[in-house]
C-alpha cells in the first residue's frame, strides 16, 4: 500500500527570511508535495532543486490578474511562479495558497513539476496561476529552495510544508 | 494489527467526513474546530450539482461570516477562450461551479478540489484556492482564489449554492492535512 508522510514544516519566524529550504531529502519516496503559504516583499518566487541556480529549467504557464489572462512559456534559473507569494503591501495578514507536486523525484533523469499558486487581496489585482516546470537536472532531488525571484524576504508566519509519498507494492512496472 | 495485513496508511489526507445530498439543500456545513490540534491544512473534494435548469455557483463561506469580508479572483476558461474575474469586499467566495439543471442533465456533476491552507492560524486571513471544472450545460474550468479578511480561527465553512439549491446527489467529502 503506499505510503504518504509529512517530512517537516518550515515557519518563518520574527525578522523574516531571505529562503525557505529543505535539505537532505529522504530518497526512499516515489513523489513529492508541498504546500506552501507565503507574504514577502514580492509576489514571485523562485524554487530551485539542489541549489541548481543555471537557466535549466523550463516552464509554461497560465497567469491571470483578476481582469486579463496570459499564457507564456520560457527558460528560468528556477521555478518561476508569479503567484507565489502575497506582497506585504497587500492587504495585512493575508498569505499565498500554492501547492505543488514533483512525481519520481528520487529517480535519475529529467524531473517535472506541477504547481498551483494563488495570491489574494481585497483589491482587483491577485495573480492566479497554473504551471508546468521541467528540470534538465538529472540527478535525485534532495534539496528543494523558495526564495523571492527578486529578492528580499519572506515575512513572519510564511510557512511550506514537504510531504513524501511512496508507492506501494502491488501492481507491475511497465516499461 | 493481525500478521499478515496490510499496513496501516496514515495517509497524507485523512477524511474527516462526507455528505453526501440525499434530496436539495441550501447549503453543507462542515464545522472544523475539533480538528485545530490535528490538521495543518483542509481540503474539501467536491461532486456537485444544481437543483434549476440555469448555470449556478456555490459559494463558500467561514464561520457564518456573510458579511462583505472576502475577495474573488479566478482564471477560468471555456472550450474557446480564456478570462480573468475579480471581486472584492463581497459576501462570499465562488469556488464550487456546479453542473446546472440535473433533471436536465441527469447524473451529471462537476467536479472541485478546494484547498484551505492553515485555516486555524489566528495571526492569517484564510485564503482559499479551487480548481472546478463542468462539461455539461456550458463547458468551465477555472481555478479560483479567495480570501476571507478575518484572522480568527476557521471553526466552520459552509457550502451554499447561490440562487438556487444543491441538488441531490452531490457530494462534498472534507480532509484533513498534517503539518
Amino acid at each position: 500500500m503506499a505510503t504518504k508522510e509529512l517530512i517537516s514544516t518550515v515557519t518563518v519566524g520574527a525578522g523574516g527570511s531571505s529562503s525557505i529550504n529543505f535539505a537532505s531529502i529522504p530518497q526512499d519516496g516515489t513523489d513529492l508535495f508541498l504546500t506552501l503559504n507565503l507574504r514577502g516583499d514580492a509576489t514571485t518566487i523562485t524554487s530551485r532543486f539542489n541549489a541548481d541556480s543555471g537557466s535549466n529549467y523550463t516552464y509554461v504557464r497560465f497567469l491571470g490578474t483578476g481582469s486579463a489572462v496570459s499564457p507564456s512559456s520560457g527558460t528560468s534559473t528556477g521555478m518561476y511562479n508569479a503567484a507565489g507569494c502575497v506582497n506585504v503591501g497587500w492587504t495585512e495578514s493575508t498569505f499565498s495558497n500554492v501547492t505543488i507536486y514533483i512525481p519520481n523525484y528520487s529517480l535519475t533523469g529529467v524531473k517535472y513539476a506541477s504547481v498551483d499558486s494563488v495570491t489574494e487581496q481585497n483589491s482587483s489585482l491577485a495573480y492566479v496561476e497554473i504551471s508546468g516546470h521541467k528540470w534538465s537536472g538529472t540527478s535525485a532531488i534532495n534539496q528543494f529552495t523558495v526564495l523571492l525571484n527578486a529578492g528580499g524576504n519572506f515575512a513572519e508566519g510564511s510557512t511550506a510544508s514537504l510531504y513524501k509519498i511512496t508507492k506501494g507494492s502491488g501492481g507491475a512496472s511497465v516499461a | 494489527m493481525l500478521v499478515g495485513n496490510e499496513a496501516y496508511d496514515p495517509g497524507i489526507y485523512d477524511l474527516i467526513s462526507t455528505t453526501l445530498i440525499t434530496s436539495n439543500t441550501a447549503s453543507v456545513t462542515f464545522n472544523v474546530s475539533a480538528f485545530a490540534g490535528t490538521y495543518k491544512h483542509l481540503q474539501i473534494r467536491a461532486i456537485a450539482a444544481g437543483s434549476s435548469s440555469f448555470n449556478d455557483n456555490i459559494d463558500l463561506t467561514f464561520n457564518g461570516d456573510t458579511g462583505s469580508n472576502y475577495s474573488y479572483h479566478a482564471l477560468y476558461g471555456d472550450a474557446s477562450s480564456a478570462r480573468g474575474e475579480n471581486s472584492t469586499s463581497r459576501a462570499n467566495i465562488a469556488a464550487v461551479v456546479p453542473v446546472s439543471g440535473i433533471s436536465s442533465y441527469a447524473n451529471q456533476f462537476s467536479a472541485s478540489v478546494i484547498d484551505i491552507l492553515d485555516p486555524y492560524s489566528t495571526s492569517k486571513n484564510t485564503t482559499v484556492k479551487t480548481l472546478t471544472t463542468r462539461v455539461q450545460n456550458g463547458f468551465y474550468i477555472g481555478l479560483h482564489t479567495g480570501a476571507w479578511f478575518n484572522t480568527s480561527a476557521i471553526n466552520s465553512i459552509t457550502l451554499t449554492g447561490r440562487a438556487y439549491s444543491i441538488a441531490s446527489g452531490s457530494r462534498f467529502s472534507i480532509y484533513g492535512l498534517k503539518g
